[in-house]
């Protein structure tokens, strides 16, 4: 660490200050920042969406949009200010000596390019080789990225690489003039978990070998545990703390990140151990910041002199700084939080288990076929099928929570609609309260509706725009009959006061709330006729990590009031686990493994599982993860692999039997059930994958 | 049940709850006429609709106080035949010694009265066989959209003429044959946007419901295809007062003497060398308005995208 410290700073970042002009008001999107970057260090920018992370990294690069400009401050790279200069004394040093990694691979590159041409215009244009040198020079940067067969990527467009190794044709690109400063703005974001791992590991054996200075901005605080040496805290704006990575996770300073670290499910919690603490209030609008602290509105440790002077960064402890003066009261305290009553941590009580069965499947499967047209036929092109749900078979108990987790197409969203009726199942059956419902919702009994509902993933498009709160409300309130007529509009009220919002919620639209109220009026919205089962379909994904908190405990605390069972679909191993009392895992449309969450993080376990569980990134640098990596990406839905689906990138292949045969099912007790070759012993002698 | 406010929170909640309740019509109407405002006061950011307003509603004006401002009797012969424009004739008077500006001033009633009824009633058509192709899908989407091809295929004029042959020119024949012809235009606006809204989550909530097709239809679609339909609305009354004109300068419109724009101009059209003003002024009458109307459409959907 010492080393590091020593050697030279790459960029200095000092009161750093940036404006937005817009239709009503002068935003000031970032406020006194300042950080540094040494040679070979990274550091890292967390913080939630609008906190200024994104437009502070673009404001080094000079790549503002039209109406913002730099307001204060110096960005001196290599003791060279970037403010004020012009495209064209900025164009030797972007691309060349800074680079930048974007988000979205598919917008960085070129569509209509070939890989080669875009790759070797970088060295074209800012070292002045010729073609053939750049060539030789861009397929030995895509050896270094781990990618397999250099030269026939070359010649590939984009569209025909899969997310991941786009990725990673976008940080070779950004690597090929070895930048002394690169710049990653949440690269691995759009990308499945296991091939974010792999993406993660790529960037830390890059720096070892290429010593650049590196920016990394993420929302995600595992991420930045597993990449960053230091990590910057943003909020609204302005820097909060900033501190090398160990000291943020296990000895926050400022009430923000301890309540940010609060919030957030590890792969090492569950409800019933560490319940979360979700921050009260909501962000405020950059035209109407508070005149002091900017986090005081929502700060459990606020005193008065909070409310009115702008605290300042005070540099700390040597190498830390914090924006706030009351840190050395806080460095005594615990680091748990207590948070006011309506949004407190639940302690979810150990209830004795209900046995009785409240939906069953039996080899159910949903098939999307397309059928050729007339000119189809007539070209003799075949009928393609996705089978997006493959025989899955499962048993859900009364007042559960059963939890459904897979990377993208593995089919957990199909089998959420399915189950719920939204689309009509191919093959099987399901039962749910012993009647049988294997069609679509328009043809299930009516009574059996009211019982089964659905909270889905988008929280902008879930609430009818032109309807207000009251009349969402009332709807299913009156369809169901849940109560009688004169009794709709206390029930309403009540309904609301389950999800934590007041009554002046009753007339508002949804355009007027932001995505976390949204999302818990769509969860009152489900509740209301009091369903027995409801399934949610990624309830939080879209949502802020701090909002997140809430609603889960929103979710928790109503199913806990009505005793309803929940089906949760996520992609996110750790809320899952934090959530859930059941998991399935799903890949490729079948299921390879169900059982009790614990027993489901302990070997014996499916090699899917250990993949999946050593790629979660933990928001903690102390955890010790196995590196179980898989090769290549997700195969295609339309064409899946024979025999076991996941053999194609299995770690622990077992051999032939694991291309030509499905697996079998293994008891492993307990309605622990796992779908592999490998012999229930084998399994059980793994290493675990996450040990703390 | 744990995360429950104190017993005085619940109290102060239920409070405020109460206050809530009662709605009486009175509430429902000032909120209608607050949504109104605000929906007007918006508009008004945007100066092409300001402008487009200004000229439509000047229109809407002369037209109604007609018998206030016209200086005339439009039918009347108040001067000498094809006389220039005058302090007495400000607009000087047509080949048979009537004044032109009683007669423009009368002369708009046909098409401000006719094209926003014309209009209305295509909405209203197209709307329902838009929502229902759309929402329906399968079969019924096909059949309606064949039918609309064919109907878009057919020439307009060439219909009215015929309808015309048979039962005589009125405005009732404009006005169905008009509507009849602007029915697909709109039914395919609405499909297109019918398709995009039913794959939205809360139209799937609908259905977990249990909500009947009509419900979803009318109660959660078509309320969110309101903005593109009164966009699309204005722009229409713009072409339909084009063609209402068209029809009266072919002379098949509504019958003289009645003041009419078009007819004015096809009247006049002879002595166009030597007396323009009787040519030029309802023709400038004509295009102000579809520009305006033209104007206000886009202005509309201007300021409603740039919330």
């Amino acid at each position: 660490m010492d080393q590091i410290r020593a050697k030279e700073t790459v960029l200095k970042v000092e009161g750093l200050e940036v404006l937005y002009e817009t239709r009503q008001d002068d935003l000031k999107a970032v406020r006194d920042v300042s950080f540094e970057i040494r040679r070979g260090e990274s550091l890292g920018l967390v913080g939630e969406s609008g906190c200024g992370k994104t437009t502070a990294a673009l404001a080094i690069m000079s790549y503002l949009s039209s109406n913002g400009r730099v307001t204060g401050g110096q960005i001196l790279f290599q003791s060279e200010n970037l403010v004020g200069k012009t495209d064209k004394e900025l164009q030797p040093i972007r691309g060349s000596r800074i680079a930048m990694v974007y988000q979205d691979p598919m917008t960085t590159l070129n569509p209509s390019l070939r890989i080669e041409r875009q790759l070797t215009e970088v060295l074209v244009v800012h070292e002045g080789l010729t073609k053939r040198e750049a060539h030789g020079r861009c397929v030995e940067m895509l050896e270094k990225v781990q990618m397999p067969d250099p030269e026939h990527i070359m010649e590939r467009y984009p569209h025909q690489l899969s997310g991941g190794q786009q990725q990673r044709v976008v940080i070779a690109m950004a690597l090929l003039c070895n930048p002394d400063l690169l710049i990653m703005d949440e690269p691995t974001t759009g990308l499945d978990v296991t091939v974010e791992a792999t993406v993660l590991d790529l960037i830390r054996a890059l720096r070892h070998e290429f010593d650049s200075a590196l920016l990394y901005i993420s929302h995600n605080l595992g991420v930045i545990a597993r990449v960053c040496d230091r990590v910057g805290v943003m909020y609204i704006g302005e820097l909060l703390e900033e501190a090398s990575v160990e000291d943020i996770f296990l000895r926050p300073l400022h009430p923000y990140t301890r309540s940010l670290l609060g919030c957030v499910p590890s792969i090492g919690t569950s409800k019933t151990t560490h319940p979360l603490h979700p921050i009260p209030g909501r962000v405020p609008r950059l035209n109407r910041l508070p005149a002091g602290c900017v986090f005081e509105p929502r700060c459990a440790f606020s005193q008065e002199q909070c409310r009115e002077v702008h605290p300042p960064l005070v540099t700390v402890e040597g190498d830390r700084s914090v924006r706030c003066p009351g840190w050395q009261v806080l460095r005594g305290e615990a680091t748990t939080l207590v948070s006011d009553d309506l949004t407190a941590g639940l302690t979810v009580s150990d209830r004795r288990e209900d046995t009785r069965s409240v939906l069953s499947t039996s080899h159910l499967n949903t098939f999307y076929t397309g059928k050729p047209s007339w000119i189809g036929r007539l070209m003799r092109k075949k009928e393609q099928c996705v089978k997006a749900v493959d025989d899955v078979s499962l048993d859900m108990k009364r007042q559960a929570i059963l939890g459904v987790v897979g990377e993208s197409g593995c089919g957990k969203t199909t089998l959420a609609k399915t189950i719920v009726g939204l689309i009509a199942p191919t093959g099987g059956e399901i039962e749910f309260l012993g009647v049988d419902v294997s069609k679509i919702v328009e043809k299930r009994p009516k009574e059996v509706l009211k019982e089964l509902q659905m909270v889905f993933q988008n929280p902008d498009s879930t609430l009818n725009p032109t309807q207000s709160v009251r009349q969402i409300l009332a709807r299913p309130l009156r369809i169901s009959r849940t109560v009688p007529r004169s009794q709709v509009h206390e029930e309403v009220c009540r309904l609301l006061e389950a999800v934590s919002l007041d009554a002046s919620y009753l007339d508002r639209r949804p355009g007027q709330m932001s995505g976390g109220e949204k999302q818990r009026i769509a969860i009152a919205r489900a509740f209301a006729s009091r369903p027995e089962l409801v399934v949610c379909d990624e309830p939080v994904s879209s949502l802020d990590v701090s909002v997140q908190g809430a609603c889960l405990n929103t979710l928790l605390g109503i199913q806990q009031t009505y005793g309803t069972s929940l089906i949760f679909i996520s992609h996110d191993l750790s809320m899952v686990r934090y959530l859930c009392d059941y998991i399935v895992v799903m890949y490729l449309g079948k299921v390879c493994e169900v059982g009790r969450t614990d027993d489901l993080l302990s070997p014996p376990y499916h090699p899917y599982t250990e993949a999946l569980l050593s790629a979660v990134p933990v928001p903690d640098p102390t955890v010790q993860q196995a590196r179980i990596r898989l090769e290549g990406a997700v195969p295609s839905a339309l064409n899946p692999p024979a025999g076991c689906r996941f053999h194609t990138r299995c770690p622990r292949k077992f051999g032939e039997m694991c291309e030509t045969t499905e697996p079998p099912a293994l008891w492993a007790g307990g309605g622990h059930i796992i779908y592999c070759h490998i012999p229930l012993e084998g399994l059980q002698e793994i290493e675990p994958a996450v040990s703390e | 049940m744990s995360g429950v406010p104190q017993s005085q929170s619940v109290a102060a909640s239920s409070r405020v709850a109460a206050a809530h309740k009662s709605r009486t019509v009175f509430d429902h109407v000032r909120d209608g006429w607050q949504a109104l405002r605000g929906r007007v006061v918006f508009l008004f950011e945007s100066k092409t609709a300001v402008v487009g307003l200004a000229i439509v509603v000047f229109w809407i004006a002369v037209t109604i106080l007609a018998p206030v401002l016209a200086p005339y009797p439009p039918n009347a012969l108040t001067g000498r035949v094809s006389e220039s424009p005058s302090m007495e004739h400000l607009m000087g008077t047509d080949y048979m010694g009537r004044d032109v500006c009683s007669r423009l001033v009368y002369g708009g009633q046909t098409i401000l009265l006719l094209a926003p009824i014309c209009v209305v009633c295509a909405e209203i058509i197209g709307a329902t066989v838009g929502l229902t192709a759309g929402f329906l899908r399968g079969m019924v989407d096909e059949v309606i959209l064949r039918i609309l091809d064919a109907i878009m295929a057919f020439p307009m004029m060439l219909l009215y003429m015929i309808i015309m042959a048979a039962t005589g020119p009125s405005k009732i024949n404009i006005v169905g044959v008009i509507a009849f012809s602007s029915t697909p235009g709109v039914a395919r606006l609405m499909r297109g946007l019918v398709l995009e809204i039913r794959d939205l989550e809360f139209v799937q909530a609908a259905r977990l419901r249990g909500e009947s097709a009509l419900y979803i239809m009318f109660r959660e679609i078509l309320p969110n295809c309101l903005g593109p339909l009164i966009v699309d609305a204005c722009l229409r009354v713009g072409y339909t007062s084009f063609w209402i004109g068209s029809l009266g300068f072919l002379g098949i419109g509504v019958p003289p003497p009645d003041p009419d724009w078009g007819r004015m101009v096809s009247e006049g059209r002879a002595w166009i060398l030597t007396a323009p003003w009787i040519v030029v002024c309802p023709s400038l009458a004509v295009s102000s308005l579809v520009i305006g109307l033209n104007l206000l459409a886009d202005g509309i959907s201007e300021a409603s995208k740039r919330v």
